[in-house]
């Protein structure tokens, strides 16, 4: 238990620490990747680049230890969850995800991060947040 | 600029380790929006102390780091309304789609079907437009 706890805690921390070093904490960073009108900032893109060669290596060593019967550090077996979402409410979920995102520039993962700094407007960005999660719920199995 | 593309580079690779130790030790995808929405509609009641404990990593570091390092001051000048609906649809957004996966690079390339990439598509096209008619003030929230 203590374990499993302490990996996810570190698995946060390291989340925390690269939204922080890739600049994406600063509000302006992400906003500058959606502005096609000024100056725009392709950081984002450097990020999402970033993220790709250890999510794949982790990916590899994941499926060799499941062909060989073995699990996850903490115990159990992977639960990688594949492709297998159905098409509507992942459309209807990105279009959602992209007005959202256009409105005022800031990403969930960053509002998160940004709770401690962030403001009355971050804290209420966030409780809006998780009333569409919470409301998306049931709306996906309907949609489904 | 090209400073900030290395930053951008060696945080995501950050990132990216996140996912990999998050996957490697306790065997998921690692998805702020799905460790959220199981703590809040305790769907993920089995794992909640995990889930906390990686919200509390995820939100402690970056505050300390930016009350003792790069100080910031709040941000998102907007209207509350306008805040509050870009919140709600982002999350009912992230909630039916895998966006926020995609997003962090938690998808792995054999996992690119048609559909996800059409969705990504989609995606960056209505956040761009929305954000451009927004900034041109073609339609007030």
């Amino acid at each position: 238990m203590i374990s499993r706890l302490s990996f996810s805690f570190a698995a946060g921390a390291l989340l925390g620490l690269g939204l922080v070093i890739s600049g994406l904490i600063d509000f302006e960073t992400v906003r500058g990747f959606l502005d096609l009108q000024r100056s725009w900032n392709p950081t984002l893109v450097f990020v999402l680049i970033g993220t790709l060669l250890p999510m794949q290596i982790a990916r590899i060593i994941s499926n060799r230890l499941t062909i060989k019967g073995e699990g996850p550090v903490v115990g159990g077996a992977f639960s990688v969850q594949p492709g297998a979402q159905p098409s509507k409410p992942l459309l209807i979920g990105a279009v959602f995800f992209g007005i959202g995102w256009g409105l005022t520039g800031l990403l969930p993962n960053v509002a998160l991060a940004s709770v401690v700094f962030g403001g009355p407007p971050n804290i209420l960005y966030i409780i809006c947040f998780c009333i569409g999660l919470i409301v998306g719920g049931p709306f996906k199995r309907w949609l489904s | 600029m090209q400073i900030e593309w290395m930053y951008g580079l060696l945080g995501g690779g950050l990132i990216g380790m996140s996912g990999a130790l998050y996957l490697l030790t306790n065997g998921k995808i690692m998805d702020v929006s799905t460790i959220l929405a199981g703590v809040l509609d305790r769907s993920g009641r089995a794992t909640l102390f995990e889930r906390l404990a990686f919200l509390a990593g995820l939100i402690l570091v970056p505050g300390v780091f930016t009350s003792v390092v790069t100080p910031q001051e709040p941000f998102l000048q907007a209207s509350p309304m306008l805040v509050a609906v870009a919140g709600g649809m982002v999350g009912l957004g992230a909630r039916l789609s895998l966006i926020t996966r995609i997003g962090m690079g938690q998808i792995s390339f054999d996992q690119l079907q048609f559909k996800i990439i059409l969705a990504v598509i989609l995606f960056l096209v209505t956040a761009f437009a929305t954000f451009y008619m927004v900034q041109n003030e073609m339609y007030k929230v």
